[in-house]
């Protein structure tokens, strides 16, 4: 209990990285090869130090925690027994008598380096695929309770049916603990845990700082405001209600996920949201519209809805569009990825689902306007298959995140590419090959004004303060083509790294230059 | 126990505030604009466990006329260069003078030692800012660099290795003009 009280309490903290107490060696030492796994792992410090966290990631990429002891200034460890062969890393936190807790990783190989070292597999696997299905599930919850609020005020503009309501409140509040397990989930996906850390304060406070917190708090209120709009007395109210519910609900999707970071953010963000309201409009009223049916004035209604339905579906193109130009760049990138596979399939879907609109509209409606005795039926079967494409489209959407190309077939990865510009000096930073495991470090330097610039060291510095992944050092050295190269040094996971890269210009003068760098899997 | 202690000792420094024990700071926390002052660097660990060999500071523009106090055990080396302005002292235009400071000597890790100097404050340094004297310990296969000065903005805390710099004030302000 009080360990669980500190690691909140360290949570809440910032990171500081003080230069105090210092790790002088270690056994084995960092980088080393061993022929057997070691019995022990030790840190040994300048000064006496407690340990906070001794976290050993396998080849494979699960995450034991293990019981440190300290003795003066040596921090030991027993790993478990018959450790697999390959490339283990340890994170470690201690905290020094004055008070700074500091970290660092420590990678080493056992028999040989790892091809492709820790990364998440099988357990982050279950936990990846856990956390799209409860994705889905919080979106088809969201699009339900949003949707048919949103009917209410802006199509039927009266109060839904009592069972639509039931229906829709129903969804609204089934989304508070789907979106609870989904952070939970996110937090065992993120640090790579089995599912009993859920009992523990870790998965939860990672996930929490993790903008899929902002989503869900944002589904939820959405949620909450749907549930009081389908419930007002009156239009206006009905009305305003639905609306906020609705903006809410698709800015939900823009708070997190790959689509609203891929650069540029200013196009991205909105093209999010907006694709999220279209979709939330457009798949929220297909329920509304099959109770609708059965109502007293179903031409109304339908007459309605196709008139906001044709911008709804434009505004849902031309955003799609947008997100697909941003996130792939060409269509020569997407072709043969699984990513471009699962958007094939979405697209194709969505085609289908637009066909079928498109007869509603110009068949169906029409014939049911003048009374047509078949075309009430008819509609309603096509409204339900509209649902089933519908739930597979969205099920794609949230599984774009289970779609990193298999490991495999990527031969070899493209080296990364970041470049940083400040008033100080500019860095190309080229990370080889460009994905999680060991990867070489190239760097060149020019003066802002893009003249010669050749410091006298250079330290780089990776870190995923999300993943509680220390920050790894390392120095580089200046070869003879005139650029600066370190490593190979071990990224164990994907995801947004934190690069600083430490210039020391002059004696006396050092510049800092810092940039998050996107590691695909 | 051992982690309600570990909790203690984050937050004890949090709650006071306080400068990390383990940067090299000045004794001294203001000096005042128009006055010649004496400033203590106090260097509290060599490089990792390795003695410092070597003491260096770097006079910024603005501190003039920088004297660094004899020390026994220790040589004393001065590096004289042009100021980047010019400046009045006692009626004589002065250009140039010390820009850095060298003490050469030994200091074990584990024992602590202080660095004198002084050097007259220009209303060159704004009153009401920090002015920062960067600092370099040298040892036999490595050095301490407390040479990051805070960004605008940027808090020198969240400086790995910041220098140790002291607030100017103006003389006024001190209250004990001569």
């Amino acid at each position: 209990m009080r360990s669980l009280l500190f690691v909140l309490l360290l949570a809440l903290l910032p990171v500081q990285a003080l230069a105090h107490a210092q790790l002088r060696a270690s056994d084995p030492s960092e980088g080393a090869v061993l022929a057997v796994a070691p019995q022990m792992l030790t840190l040994e410090f300048n000064e006496a130090v407690s340990p906070l966290i001794m976290r050993l990631i396998a080849p494979d990429g699960r995450a034991t925690d293990l019981d440190g002891t300290a003795q003066n200034a040596t921090v030991s460890a027993v790993p478990p027994a018959d450790l697999a062969e390959g490339t283990w890393l340890l994170s470690w936190r201690v905290v020094s008598s004055d008070g700074h807790p500091v970290g660092g990783s420590l990678a080493f190989h056992i028999g040989q380096p790892s091809a492709t070292p820790p990364t998440p597999a099988e357990l982050a696997a279950w936990a990846a695929r856990m956390a799209a299905a409860l994705r889905l599930a919080l979106t088809v919850a969201l699009v339900v309770a949003v949707g048919a609020a949103l009917h209410a005020g802006i199509v039927a503009r009266d109060a839904p049916s009592p069972t639509l309501r039931r229906l829709a409140t129903l969804s609204a509040v089934v989304a508070i603990p789907v979106g609870i397990a989904l952070i939970g989930v996110q937090g065992l996906d993120m640090l790579s845990l089995s599912p009993l850390a859920l009992l523990t304060a870790q998965p939860w406070q990672a996930a929490l700082a993790s903008p899929l917190a902002v989503t869900v708090a944002l589904v939820v209120v959405s949620g909450v405001f749907a549930i009081a709009g389908l419930h007002a007395a009156g239009q206006g109210l009905r009305l305003a209600l639905s609306l906020v519910a609705w903006a809410l609900g698709a800015l939900s999707f823009a708070a997190s996920g790959h689509a609203a970071v891929a650069p540029p953010r200013a196009l991205t963000l909105p093209a999010v949201a907006l694709h999220a309201a279209a979709v939330i409009f457009w798949m929220g009223a297909l329920l509304p519209l099959l109770s609708a049916l059965r109502g007293p004035n179903p031409a109304l209604i339908l007459r309605r809805f196709s008139g906001l339905a044709v911008p709804m579906v434009v505004v849902l193109i031309l955003s799609g569009a947008a997100l697909t130009w941003a996130q792939a760049g060409s269509l020569s990138v997407l072709a043969g990825s699984a990513y471009g596979m699962v958007l094939g399939a979405k697209l194709l879907l969505v085609a289908a689902l637009l066909v079928l609109a498109l007869r509603n509209r110009l068949v169906l409606t029409p014939a049911l306007a003048s009374g047509h005795a078949q075309a009430a039926p008819r509609l309603a079967r096509a409204i339900q298959a509209e649902i089933v494409l519908g739930v597979v489209i969205l099920a794609l959407a949230s599984s774009f995140r289970l779609t990193p190309p298999p490991r495999a077939l990527i031969e070899p990865a493209a080296p990364l590419y970041a470049h940083i510009h400040t008033n100080r000096a500019m860095a190309d930073i080229r990370l080889t090959p460009g994905r999680a495991g060991p990867v070489a470090v190239t760097l060149g330097f020019q003066t802002s004004d893009f003249g010669e610039l050749v410091p006298r060291e250079v330290e780089v510095v990776f870190a995923q303060p999300e993943a509680r992944i220390e920050p790894i050092r390392l120095t580089a050295l200046q070869g003879g083509d005139g650029l600066w190269h370190a490593g190979p040094v071990t990224l164990p996971v994907p995801g947004g790294w934190e690069v600083t890269l430490r210039l020391l210009v002059t004696e006396f003068e050092r510049v800092t230059l810092t940039d998050t760098l996107m590691l695909p899997d | 126990m051992k982690h309600v202690l570990a909790a203690a000792a984050v937050i004890l420094p949090l709650t006071m505030g306080s400068q990390a024990l383990a940067h090299a700071t000045f004794a001294e926390s203001e000096v005042v604009q128009g006055q010649t002052a004496r400033l203590t660097l106090r260097v509290p660990h060599g490089c990792g466990d390795e003695a410092t060999l070597r003491v260096r500071i770097q006079i910024p523009e603005g501190l003039i006329a920088a004297q660094p106090m004899v020390k026994a055990g220790w040589t004393l080396e001065t590096v004289t260069g042009p100021y980047e302005n010019t400046y009045e002292l006692r009626g004589k235009t002065v250009t140039e003078g010390v820009r850095e400071i060298i003490w050469s000597g030994e200091l074990p890790s584990k024992f602590y030692d202080e660095f004198v100097f002084r050097a007259r404050v220009t209303d060159r340094l704004p009153a009401g800012e920090m002015v920062y004297i960067p600092a370099i310990q040298e040892c036999a296969n490595g050095a301490e660099r407390w040479i990051e000065i805070p960004a605008a903005g940027q808090d020198s805390h969240d400086l790995q290795d910041p220098a140790p710099g002291v607030m100017v004030v103006a003389p006024d302000a001190h209250g004990d003009e001569h």
